[in-house]
């Protein structure tokens, strides 16, 4: 949708007025964003999985401006990432034509001579070693119709399942913990409940800085509900503690203990929903729903509030507390979580446990009581989880290991039955390891940047700089810490750039218009992929002319199943600020809480319990018996400190977009972040240069001597700086279940450098 | 027009600045080089401090303006991470006082009020403080409570 709603000719007059001042006179310069956009287009922001709502403003085909979207759920807000995003449209490392490596160089080509060589690598591939030496890797930052695409050419054209990216990095954790609790993917709630909840119970997130826009709608419920409740869970002291009326620290690795505790306190004083746990809840252990409400009680009984403070390091009183604010009757709950949980070789069972608490309480399915979590990425919900783009799964809830599915798919997609392998691919370390090993020969990189975001990121950069392989990067930016090792990039349509739906953390999904044309050469990823389709020979399977025909093609795949949002078409989206799924006809006007009747269209409205978990067979919810374990790498005499990797409020992933911004790139340096009694003890002060070494790699840092509140014996590094990569030490293990990686905890040492 | 507030503060940073007050293990003094004089704006405000190694505005100012900076901290601003260079820009871009343009990704609302007769020759900073920005006053919301489950019309879009 395209306005020229603000004639901002007479904000210039204003603007002018002020220059006349000598004050002002020089400033105008130096600012990014030009008053004067004579276009605006409703779109959504780049970055993370909040999905704020905003209009790109254009003048003379350039992006010059982002006003916030006020009807949409960010309320006309933008973080300082957001408000600055004109910035990376034009920034000096856009690529703007193909590359391709010739004598170790990476020189410009053209896009036909790019072209012709990845499909003649990967025909040699497929045709020497079959599909499975071929591979994908995506991201949830790639629009929900280019993901369709590369999803469908390799699972129902070139016939392998090696498709994974980002999102397995990111919430595979979250989303199996959905999947295993409820049957189903995907959160119940929505932002909204953010509005009506009185306790806050925030672990493993800080939201402050990695969604400012929930943290800032959450400040607001405190400042308009006094006694407002807020929990925060985190070894680390970070801003989002500011707002806390309670904030834990314990070991990392060790809030497991500390969430069967809470179950511990909720059952001992009796701050159970007991028609809710009788209407609603099987129980089980291990993969199946085989125990009973008495397995579960006996299973906590272990977990005294005393046993977990022992084991987490935290005050058993805290907990207790924890538990009482959770469960207080007549309050409604919302949890909310992110990386700390899922990036843990535990993270299902810990969003299972999470669950848990929400279940015995019956605090779930009402406005302000929702088990939530928060997203990292734009489009990982949208275009990954939902769309099926990763090794084990069909789009919309569909998975490769079952037959009903793959043959439900082979005839919406109009290919031969037996089409799409039986096998499913190997999640994303085991994918690098495949290159490692020479078993997978050419690889798709897409809108990612995996040379910087994987764990243990030196062993498999070294996988990817292998001549004997072919790696493809598909990229806005150039070099990147990916495309720097690839042998042929070829420059991607950026944001604005390119039309396509984003589907965020709350199943919203909302279109982004087209505002500029592509720099340079720069073409959509879906054109390429395409492109790459006809030269494989599957010009068929990928016949796509605009993101609409692929649009119209997705929306009947989810008819039928728990998404179904056949409703939302190409025209409402566009009209819309964003739609919320299941919205089964064009009638429906989405749907806020999902298993609610008189909310939830697949529930029937004369069901006889006020939920129904449909997800699953029996339409109940499993709670489950997790027992506590450590984590992968704890600390030892050789390697004693703790290491935790996030984000910061300024960059976003791994830079590429955030520091050609001029605000945002002084912040770019990863620092490792000491405790005070540890600086002390190893006579370090801020600024420092410091070597942390874990047993897999080791890197230079300056130190920075953090809050007396933080966790002693904890270090942080983020994530984002692409010359100090906190993932040279970062551990490749992964949860059994999820294949998510434990980036959030390993051991290190560290030493002055 | 500028408040004399904001004069008075700007005046007292630049004097604090100008006396070369550095702090802990933040930037280091050093006397003003060639090189500061070829470098932007920051560098250009601060000549006598090394940039070099600084990531963050606060680190310095909490302390060398810690009047502005506790305001700035306890004000909506603050407490939502809307940090120094959202609206002052970065070292390499950095403004004394933020001109409209540069409210209006997320106020874009009151920027526009200021093309008004009535708001002719004023900025945002003739009546908000710059730093504390108290909102204007809003007709208290009632406490949306707890609403039925039932939503088969409300929508969700």
């Amino acid at each position: 949708m395209t306005i020229t709603r603000r004639q901002l000719l007479e904000s210039a007059a204003a603007a002018s007025a002020l220059a006349a001042l000598s004050d002002f006179s020089p400033l105008f310069d130096a600012f990014a964003q030009s008053p004067a956009a004579d276009k605006w287009t409703k779109s959504v922001c780049r970055y993370c999985g909040t999905g704020c709502g905003l209009y790109v403003g254009t003048k003379g085909g350039k992006v010059v401006a982002v006003q916030g979207d006020k009807d949409n759920h960010n309320a006309g807000f933008l973080c300082l990432k957001g408000a600055l995003l004109p910035q990376i449209m034009n920034a000096p490392d856009r690529l703007q034509h193909p590359l391709i490596r010739k004598n170790g160089k990476l020189v410009q080509a053209s896009w036909d001579e790019a072209m012709t060589l990845v499909a003649s690598k990967f025909k040699e591939a497929i045709g020497t070693h079959g599909p499975d030496s071929v591979a994908f890797y995506g991201s949830g930052q790639g629009l929900t119709e280019e993901t369709y695409v590369a999803n469908k050419l390799f699972k129902a054209g070139i016939g392998t399942n090696n498709v994974e990216g980002n999102p397995r990095l990111c919430m595979a954790s979250a989303a199996a913990g959905y999947i295993t609790t409820f049957g189903k993917d995907e959160p119940m709630g929505l932002y909204e409940d953010v509005d009506y909840a009185d306790v806050f119970f925030i672990i493993g997130s800080n939201t402050a800085e990695a969604h400012p826009i929930i943290f800032q709608r959450v400040v607001r419920r405190k400042e308009a509900k006094k006694g407002t409740k807020v929990i925060v869970l985190d070894p680390r002291r970070t801003p989002t503690s500011r707002i806390a009326d309670l904030h834990i620290t314990f070991t990392p690795g060790t809030d497991l203990a500390i969430l069967n505790s809470m179950a511990h306190v909720l059952i001992s004083e009796k701050m159970l929903d007991e028609q809710f746990i009788k209407d609603h809840l099987v129980f089980g252990e291990g993969a199946e729903a085989n125990k009973a409400w008495e397995d579960f009680k006996a299973h906590v009984a272990n977990f005294t509030p005393e046993k977990a403070a022992l084991i987490s390091g935290c005050r058993a009183e805290d907990i207790v507390t924890a538990a009482r604010w959770f469960g207080e009757a007549g309050k409604n709950t919302m949890s909310m979580w992110c990386m700390g949980l899922n990036q843990r070789t535990k993270g299902v069972w810990a969003n299972n446990l999470v669950h848990n608490l929400h279940l015995i309480t019956g605090k779930i399915g009402l406005p302000g009581s929702t088990p939530f979590s928060l997203t990292g990425q734009p489009n990982a919900c949208g275009g990954v989880r939902d769309g099926g783009a990763l090794s084990h799964q069909l789009p919309y809830g569909r998975l490769v290991a079952n037959e009903k599915h793959r043959a439900e798919m082979e005839k919406l997609w109009n290919v031969p039955a037996g089409t799409i392998s039986a096998r499913p691919g190997p999640a994303t370390i085991d994918m690098f390891r495949a290159l490692e090993d020479g078993k997978i020969k050419a690889m798709y990189i897409m809108c990612t940047n995996p040379g910087q975001s994987l764990p243990n990121v030196d062993r498999y950069r070294k996988a990817m700089l292998r001549t004997d392989n072919f790696v493809v990067v598909a990229e806005a930016f150039h070099p990147t810490r990916t495309s720097e090792l690839a042998d042929v990039v070829l420059p991607a349509a950026l944001w604005a750039e390119k039309e396509g739906v984003y589907g965020c953390a709350e199943r919203r999904y909302q279109l982004l218009d087209q505002s500029v044309q592509p720099i340079g050469e720069a073409r959509p990823d879906f054109e390429i992929l395409c492109d790459l389709g006809r030269r494989l020979g599957h010009g068929g399977v990928v016949n796509f002319k605009t993101p609409t025909d692929i649009w119209n093609e997705i929306l009947p795949l989810t008819k039928g199943t728990v998404y179904d949002f056949t409703g939302m078409t190409r025209e409402r989206l566009r009209s819309s600020h964003g739609m919320l799924w299941p919205v089964p006809n064009e009638k429906h006007p989405g749907t806020k809480r999902r298993y609610a009747r008189g909310d939830d269209p697949l529930v029937p409205l004369d069901h006889q319990t006020r939920m129904k978990f449909y997800g699953r067979p029996d339409g109940k919810a499993v709670v489950w018996i997790r027992p506590y374990k450590p984590a992968e790498e704890i600390v030892d005499t050789e390697y004693p400190y703790w290491l935790t990797t996030g984000r910061i409020i300024e960059h976003w992933h791994t830079s590429t977009m955030t520091k050609n911004v001029k605000e945002l790139v002084q912040a770019i340096e990863a620092m490792a972040e000491i405790h005070p009694r540890d600086a002390e003890k190893l006579g370090i002060s801020t600024g420092d240069k410091v070597r942390l070494t874990s047993r897999r790699g080791s890197g230079v840092f300056r130190a920075k001597v953090v809050d007396e509140k933080s966790r002693p014996g904890l270090v942080f590094v983020h994530m984002h700086d692409h010359n100090r990569m906190s993932n040279v030490l970062t551990i490749d293990a992964v949860d059994p279940v999820s294949k998510q990686p434990e980036f959030k905890i390993c051991s290190i040492r560290i030493e002055k450098a | 027009m500028m408040s004399s507030r904001t004069l008075a503060v700007c005046l007292t940073a630049a004097l604090l600045l100008s006396a070369g007050i550095s702090t802990g293990a933040q930037p280091k003094r050093k006397s003003p080089t060639k090189k500061a004089a070829e470098a932007k704006v920051v560098r250009d405000t601060h000549p006598e401090i090394d940039l070099t190694g600084a990531t963050e505005c606060r680190d310095c100012h909490r302390i060398v303006t810690s009047e502005i900076h506790e305001q700035w901290f306890e004000s909506k601003h603050g407490i939502n991470n809307v940090l120094c260079v959202t609206c002052h820009g970065g070292f390499d871009n950095f403004v004394k006082s933020p001109p409209p343009t540069r409210c209006a990704a997320c106020h874009a609302a009151q920027t526009d009020s200021l093309s008004t007769p009535f708001m002719k020759g004023k900025t945002c900073f003739t009546c908000h403080e710059p730093h504390q920005l108290i909102p204007h006053p809003q007709v208290p919301k009632p406490d949306p409570g707890v609403p039925e489950n039932t939503n088969t019309k409300g929508g969700a879009q």
